[in-house]
């Protein structure tokens, strides 16, 4: 081969997709930079703190004041969930492709090239019901990302296959994550259900059920004890499944059992568009308070036989012993 | 027409038909308008560059957005009479090679995708090839002959001699060639 037909072939060596992917980084990247700048007007500089004098030390600590009123309002407040998750939406975060809203709770967790190390992205959104006795209202994210270190492993005598794709259910008004699982994507008429999953902080249960089905289904119906509860089945886009290397097509759902927790049976029953069922399921609806129990005991196990970094085991187990009763 | 009517009138036409120069002023002042119209503007070398390194049109993707963001998030350091594009060159170039380091670690084989119907198709052979150079030589290729930079912007950009660029540059035409031959054999 000649020089000249080389270099030709690299000048005119066009990469596919050029079009879909400018579309997407004209609208994620402004996204993510208004972003920065909503975070940068909140966390001050190190040269603000570094001012001098007695007047400037107290514009710094009244600052510092107002910050920290600030984050406490929007973390852990309700009227300040709401109005973050508001400015959230409007910044683009936790849209059907963008990041999700609560990006922190996978810091030093997933992987990619993002700058944040938390290219988390989400896949479908939708409300979470208000009242009752549950942690309800905001919404739903469902996400999918791909684990840090992509090695099969046990972690707290649990199987990981993190050289899958995992999924996760973001509850945006909880701050919390439920039903984390990697590889798990059924196929033919194949039913999976992440499990019944919970908040039991005292004063605020919400229960619901979660998981996936293969392409073919057409819709999913759960009932505890024979009173329905209200599924909602959403297929994952196709330009998805490619961007994010899902592998192949499937669908999520998710139902609200909204408070009504009182033991029995939780039947899960896929269909297909004749209305014949390809697939069940049947859970007991555990115990809240046990599976709290249980996951605490698991997180500290993780943390003391030092199976994931110091950091996010010790976040874990924050998150999994804080709300036992 | 209005006071408000005329100001929108005058930012689309900045953004349709300004300079980089005005743009980036005016994105560094928060228009958001600004920001789509350089992404729009500047996308399309960033992200073959990115590609020719990577092989993987995710991951080119991914690090063509990162350094986007970098660069229209730092343009308060940047003087706006210099040149945008190698500039952004520089970036998504070093942030391919850091991620086409981090893959290697992983052992992961890059993925082609099938281009849309209608699509100017990749060329998947050149693109192993090009996957087999050391790094330094597929940077200088890619900077050369996809991006077409000349040798001296070349040496600029990456802070070597120029006697270094063409060094390299022909070491590296000269194994791509060889592979191609043999792959063609």
């Amino acid at each position: 081969m000649d020089e000249g037909t080389l270099i030709a072939r690299l000048t005119a060596l066009e990469p596919p997709n050029l079009e879909r992917t400018r579309e997407r980084a004209v609208t994620n990247v402004p996204a993510r930079l208004a972003t920065i700048a909503e975070t940068a007007k909140i966390i001050p500089q190190g040269g603000f703190l570094r001012s001098r004098g007695v007047r400037c030390g107290r514009i710094a600590a009244a600052g510092a004041a107002i910050c920290f009123a600030i984050a406490f309002f929007s973390l852990f407040t309700a009227p300040g969930r709401a109005v973050s998750t508001w400015v959230g939406e409007r910044l683009g975060l936790g849209q059907p492709g963008s990041h999700p809203s609560l990006k922190q709770l996978r810091a030093g967790w997933t992987r990619g090239t993002s700058a944040e190390g938390a290219p988390a992205y989400v896949l479908a959104v939708g409300p979470v019901p208000e009242g009752g006795r549950t942690n309800g209202g905001g919404r739903y994210e469902f996400i999918t990302y791909w684990p840090r270190d992509p090695q099969d492993k046990s972690i707290g005598g649990r199987h990981w296959e993190l050289d899958k794709p995992c999924f996760e259910l973001d509850l945006t008004q909880g701050r919390s994550s439920y039903g984390g699982s990697c590889g798990v994507l059924p196929e033919g008429p194949d039913l999976f259900v992440s499990g019944l999953a919970g908040n039991a902080a005292p004063g605020h249960e919400l229960l619901f059920l979660s998981g996936r089905t293969s392409d073919e289904v057409a819709s999913v119906q759960a009932d505890l004890d024979g009173d329905p509860i209200p599924v909602e089945l959403v297929p994952i886009p196709a330009t998805y499944i490619e961007r994010f290397h899902i592998g192949r097509p499937f669908k999520f759902f998710v139902g609200f059992l909204d408070g009504r927790l009182h033991g029995g049976d939780v039947t899960v029953t896929a269909l297909d568009a004749s209305g014949k069922v390809l697939s069940w399921r049947q859970l007991e609806a555990p115990d809240l308070s046990a599976a709290q129990r249980a996951n605490c005991k698991w997180a500290r196990a993780v943390l003391r036989k030092g199976e994931m970094s110091r950091r996010i085991a010790l976040r874990n187990v924050r998150a999994s012993c804080a709300t036992i009763r | 027409m209005t006071e408000s009517r005329q100001l929108v009138r005058l930012s689309h036409s900045v953004q349709e038909t300004g300079s980089d120069a005005d743009l980036m002023r005016a994105a560094r002042e928060g228009s958001r308008g600004a920001a789509e119209a350089l992404v729009a503007r500047h996308w399309d070398r960033a992200y073959r560059v990115a590609f020719a390194i990577l092989g993987d049109v995710h991951l080119a993707e991914d690090v063509t957005q990162e350094a986007l963001v970098a660069l229209l998030g730092s343009l308060g350091r940047f003087d706006t009479r210099r040149p945008l594009e190698p500039w952004l060159h520089r970036i998504v170039a070093n942030r391919a090679l850091d991620s086409a380091r981090a893959r290697s670690r992983r052992e992961e084989l890059p993925r082609l995708v099938a281009p849309a119907a209608g699509e100017p198709a990749s060329d998947p052979v050149l693109v192993e090839a090009m996957l087999n150079l050391p790094e330094d030589q597929r940077t200088v290729v890619v900077l050369r002959h996809v991006a077409g930079y000349g040798t001296n912007e070349i040496a600029r950009m990456l802070g070597i001699r120029r006697g270094t660029v063409g060094s390299r540059l022909r070491r590296g035409l000269d194994q791509l060639r060889t592979q191609l031959e043999e792959d063609d054999g």
